[in-house]
Order: C-alpha cells, then structure tokens, then sequence
C-alpha cells in the first residue's frame, strides 16, 4: 500500500522537459501583461481628474453660496437698521415738528391775549 | 518717511469715521442705565449694500430712500429709554448740542421747554449751496434721549420725497427748491 502510493507520487512528480516552445511563449506574454498593467493608470487617471475637477468645482460653488449667503444676511441686516432709523428719524422730526406747533399755539394765544 | 506717509494715510483713513460719530457725549456711561437701547452704525459701505436689497419699482418707499443712498456716508443712531426721569445730564446734551452751533451747521429747529418734564428738540442741518451734506436730530425727553446722525448728500427735493414715508412728516419746500422736484412728485402736486 505505501510502496504504491510511494510510486505514484514519484511518478507525479517526476521531472518532465517543458514543451515545445513553452519558454517563448512566456516571454512573449510577459510585455502584453506589462502593457495591460501600464495602461490600467491610464485609464483611471482622467476618471480621477474628472473626480478632483469635480471636487474643486463643488468647493467653489459651495464657498461662493456661502460668501453670497452671508453677503445676503448682510444686506438684509443693514436694510432692518436703515429702516429702523429712518422709522426713529421720523419719530423724531414728527416729535420736533409737534413741538413747533405746540409753542406757536402757546405763542398765538399770548399774542392774542395780548391783543385785548 | 514711508512711516510717516502711513501715518497721513491712516490719519486721513479714520478722519470720516471719526467725524462721523457723535461727538463730546459719553454715550458708554448712559448704557448701563437704560432700560433699552437702540444703536444703529451704518458706514458708506453697509449703506451700500443695504442698498442693493432695498426694493425698486413698485414699493415708493423703499424706491425714495434707494436713490438717497447713492450718496450718503454714514447714519448713525443712538437711543436710550430710561425707566425714570433724570437718569442723564440736561448740561451733557447742551455741551453736545452746542458743537452744531457754527461751523456750517444751520439750527433749523430749537425748541426747548422750561417746564419740568418737558422735551428738548433739535434740528440742525450742514448745507453746501442747495444740498444738504449732514443732518442732526436730537430729542430729549424725560425718560429717553435720542440722536441721529445722518451724513453725505441729500437734495432738498430726496428729502422732500421721504415726506409721508416711515413716519417722516411732510415737508413743504420753499418754491425755488420745488424747482429741481422730481417730475413724479410735481405730478402729484398737480
């Protein structure tokens, strides 16, 4: 039994000459693989560049909208505080005027009381 | 001399900004003592862009006040109401009233009140020809000072169009100022 299985395996792993042309056509093969592995870059490289224009793109857009986002909040704020002193503006110029005419009054009816 | 060529340049830098606070008052000492506050600084720059987001045909009132924003400089406001009488200095407001006496400044109106509790107003306009290059308004009353500082340009007529707009009262110019009035308004009139 083990004198069988010693001989099979002698007799698998025996020695055998490569065949014809076997070493050629190793050599052969050997650039297109190369070729094949050099060529792999290059299709992913204009995949990568379209992936980092992308990227840059969408980082611009994204701080533009951000510098215009904030350029808005500003703009509104300042149109609230110029709204709002224009409406203290009034108040005030209503608060002066009223004021005028009160004193006029009172200067009329002197005047007036002065007449009699 | 590069440094002392800044130092002009940043002198002449600050000049408007300096000017254009209100002056000889220490607004940071009433503060603390009101019981509410309302600041307002808009520079050249602020006006500018407020500007840009005031609305245009179809909303008058926006529309009047965008055209008198091309030229101005500056609106500062300044507000303090009190909870009592007596929280800031009658002589504080004089002192600061006064540096509007002269100097190119016109009193357009001063009116005072003797009584207690009364109110004290001011306005006081800085003219170069026919345009105004500043206005100033101050009213103390008892329980709330306020001040407005508006600087830059304005046409009597610009003016004159804020009449009836946020509160501001009509104002009737003299005949000769009517002149240069916006065709718009003179239609109205007519």
């Amino acid at each position: 039994m083990n004198q069988e299985m010693e001989q099979g395996l002698k007799e698998a792993l025996r020695r055998k000459p490569a065949p014809e042309g076997f070493a050629r056509r190793v050599m052969a093969r050997l650039p297109e693989q190369a070729a094949a592995a050099r060529e792999m870059p290059r299709t992913m490289r204009p995949r990568r560049a379209w992936l980092a224009v992308a990227l840059a793109a969408g980082l611009a857009l994204a701080a533009f909208g951000g510098v215009r986002y904030q350029q808005y909040r500003q703009g509104q704020e300042a149109k609230r505080q110029l709204l709002l002193a224009l409406r203290i503006t009034g108040e005030m110029l209503t608060l002066a005027q009223n004021q005028v005419a009160g004193l006029n009054d009172t200067a009329g009816v002197g005047e007036r009381r002065g007449d009699q | 001399m590069t440094q002392a060529l800044a130092y002009v340049m940043t002198a002449a830098l600050c000049a408007p900004v300096i000017w254009a606070q209100p002056k000889d008052f220490d607004w940071a000492k009433l503060a603390p003592k009101a019981a509410e506050t309302v600041e307002v600084n808009l520079d050249e720059n602020m006006l500018r862009m407020a500007g840009r987001f005031m609305g245009g045909k179809g909303n008058g009132n926006e529309e009047a006040v965008k055209g008198l924003l091309k030229n101005l400089r500056g609106v500062y406001v300044r507000v303090y109401r009190f909870h009592a009488p007596g929280e800031y200095s009658l002589s504080d407001v004089e002192k600061f009233r006064s540096q509007y006496n002269g100097g190119g400044w016109n009193k357009i109106v001063d009116a005072r009140s003797t009584k207690p509790g009364g109110d004290n107003t001011g306005v006081y306009m800085k003219t170069d020809g026919d345009v105004i290059q500043g206005l100033v308004v101050i009213a103390a009353q008892p329980k709330e000072l306020a001040v407005v500082n508006i600087i830059g340009s304005i046409r009597p007529e610009q003016l004159q169009e804020l009449g009836g707009k946020f509160g501001i009262p009509e104002i009737n110019l003299p005949a000769e100022a009517r002149k240069h009035a916006s065709p718009s308004k003179k239609d109205e009139e007519e």
